[in-house]
């Protein structure tokens, strides 16, 4: 049942049928049905419908979406909380919502134009800036957030901060595109994905166009198996949804002392409350508490993924998951690319290569300069620029507290990842041990170390990174 | 017998190696040229580090200096055109 499921984008029967009128009836009033959960939900079911019904205007009609969308944030002053599950077509932070002014929506488009203009003209641009764009574009944001802390309190230099951050990888993408050369696309088919509609304003799920144009439907049998595919998807998100409620339910203690919980619930501390201390707890909890915590975000960004590409399945674009199973990663740099795959190809392509390709040193040097730099150096950038409130506000004791765990975190990582490539490589194409007892083993070691990187990552107002150091050793066992 | 410089022979060389480094999706050797790798399943992303460590160190390929995007290596096609390039 579960493999028919799996595989009903490839059924040639449920494929001839949901071309009709009736199966697109089906496929649209259940893709809006599982999405009818919040605000944001609701304003992505017409898109949908609209786009799925206009194929050749797909990339227009995303584009007039994602301005009202902005539009409408600006107007009712919204501020969307991405809650679990929920679609969240507004982006975090958007300058719309923050400044709640219609002309940060302007200052958006005016910015979109721009950098268009400069993707355009890229190839007639002085030497320098056509064969670094990226460092131009990060050089315009660091200037803008210099300037905020130059001037602090000046409203449009803030605005303009929030929308350059706001674009910031979108615009990465299209200027990388603009280095291939962007022959025969015009602006609205990158101004769609411009929009952080898709992933909120952090990592962009499905990349740039050459990756979208490339997954995108062409004709009606590949519309509807993307449909398909994403109705899947939207699925499985109910499915961990309801995995994510019952730990909340019956295992994890409430992460609040008045929030209401069941009488069945086992009260397992939450990692964060055992890290503060104000939870005590014996070893074999505390472990526990590590192990749970991983499979419990696992999950939950698993169902804010797959929300995310299932619409963009549904609206035509067959892209990726950007979670695929980690938990049953049999390595680290396997669980890295199957946790957030966006996220891990965005520091591939702008930090990863660029830094491999420029380095003429030893094979293991090589590589152990492009981990970190995408690891440590594009882990550590992407999540300083994310914190732009505290920046332009003058709160460096805040952007220093938030940092000085993630240094932790991505060092970590990084060293992980380069470890498991070393070991990959020097296993020179050979497949590794199938007994299942071997890679229960290796799914555990990989559960372990990141189960403790978490340790480092995981969000709390008082937590400082002493707090953190002293729980993980006491996790050895070793007096804290 | 075959000339080792046309694109026949650096293509089974090529997909040779691609078969070392492949997931276990379908076989590389019935792919296309112009298939992508990635959507097919064959390869991720992390693999094309290999293609790119492999086009260097057997091929004297300078992707730098060529001004190639790994990203772009994304087919046999693709790859086949760089060795020749």
């Amino acid at each position: 049942m579960l493999a028919r499921l799996g595989d009903l984008h490839e059924n040639e029967r449920v494929v001839r049928l949901a071309q009709e009128p009736i199966g697109q009836l089906l496929i649209l009033g259940l893709g809006v049905l599982l999405l009818l959960h919040d605000t944001p939900s609701v304003l992505a079911a017409p898109v949908i419908v609209f786009a799925s019904q206009w194929p050749e205007r797909r990339r227009l009609v995303l584009s007039v979406a994602g301005v009202l969308t902005l539009v409408h944030a600006a107007w009712v002053g919204l501020r969307p909380v991405p809650e679990l599950g929920s679609f969240e077509v507004l982006p975090w932070e958007a300058p719309g919502a923050s400044f709640e002014s219609l002309g940060a929506v302007a200052l958006v488009l005016l910015v979109i134009a721009v950098t268009w203009a400069v993707a355009v003209h890229l190839p007639r641009l002085p030497g320098w800036l056509r064969r670094h764009p990226q460092l131009a574009w990060h050089a315009v944001i660091l200037s803008f957030l210099g300037l905020a802390c130059l001037h602090p309190g000046n409203a449009l230099i803030q605005t303009l901060v929030y929308t350059v951050t706001f674009l910031t990888w979108r615009v990465a993408y299209l200027l990388k595109h603009a280095q291939a050369g962007l022959a025969g696309t015009r602006l609205v088919d990158h101004f769609f994905y411009l929009w952080p509609a898709w992933g909120g304003s952090r990592v962009p799920y499905g990349q740039g166009l050459q990756a979208l144009g490339r997954r995108e439907a062409g004709n009606d049998e590949e519309l509807v198996r993307s449909q398909l595919a994403g109705l899947k998807l939207l699925l499985l998100a109910k499915l961990w949804l309801v995995v994510v409620s019952a730990l909340k339910l019956f295992v994890l203690a409430p992460s609040t002392p008045d929030a209401r919980v069941s009488d069945h619930n086992l009260g397992l501390p939450r990692l964060s409350s055992l890290i503060e201390g104000s939870h005590g707890a014996s070893l074999g909890v505390a472990w526990l508490a590590v192990l749970i915590e991983l499979v419990h975000v696992t999950l939950r960004l698993a169902v804010y993924g797959h929300v995310v590409i299932g619409c963009l399945r549904l609206c035509g674009f067959n892209v990726f998951r950007n979670t695929y199973k980690p938990l049953l990663a049999e390595s680290l740099v396997e669980f890295w690319g199957r946790y957030a795959y966006y996220f891990k190809e965005l520091m591939l392509e702008l930090f990863f290569y660029p830094t491999f390709l420029r380095l003429k040193v030893g094979p293991r040097l090589r590589m152990f300069c492009a981990v970190f730099a995408a690891a440590f150096v594009g882990n550590l950038y992407f999540h300083l620029l994310l914190e732009r409130g505290s920046m332009v506000s003058g709160d460096w004791a805040e952007v220093w507290r938030v940092l000085e765990s993630r240094l932790v975190y991505c060092f970590f990582l990084a060293l992980g990842i380069w470890l498991s490539m070393l070991r990959q490589q020097s296993r020179r194409g050979e497949p590794v041990d199938p007994r299942w007892h071997r890679r229960l083993l290796r799914i555990a070691g990989v559960w372990l170390f990141f189960g403790l990187l978490r340790i480092w990552n995981v969000k709390g107002d008082d937590l400082d990174l002493a707090d953190r150091a002293r729980f993980f050793v006491s996790l050895f066992g070793w007096p804290t | 017998m075959t000339d080792p410089t046309s694109r026949d022979a650096r293509r089974d060389q090529l997909v040779r190696f691609l078969a070392s480094i492949q997931r276990p999706a379908r076989p590389v050797a019935e792919l296309g040229d112009d298939e992508h790798l990635i959507d097919s399943g064959v390869l991720d992303s992390m693999a094309i580090l290999q293609v790119v460590m492999h086009l260097e160190q057997v091929h004297g390929v300078d992707l730098l200096a060529r001004g190639v995007d790994p990203a772009s290596l994304t087919s046999i096609g693709a790859i086949l055109d760089v060795i020749e390039g």
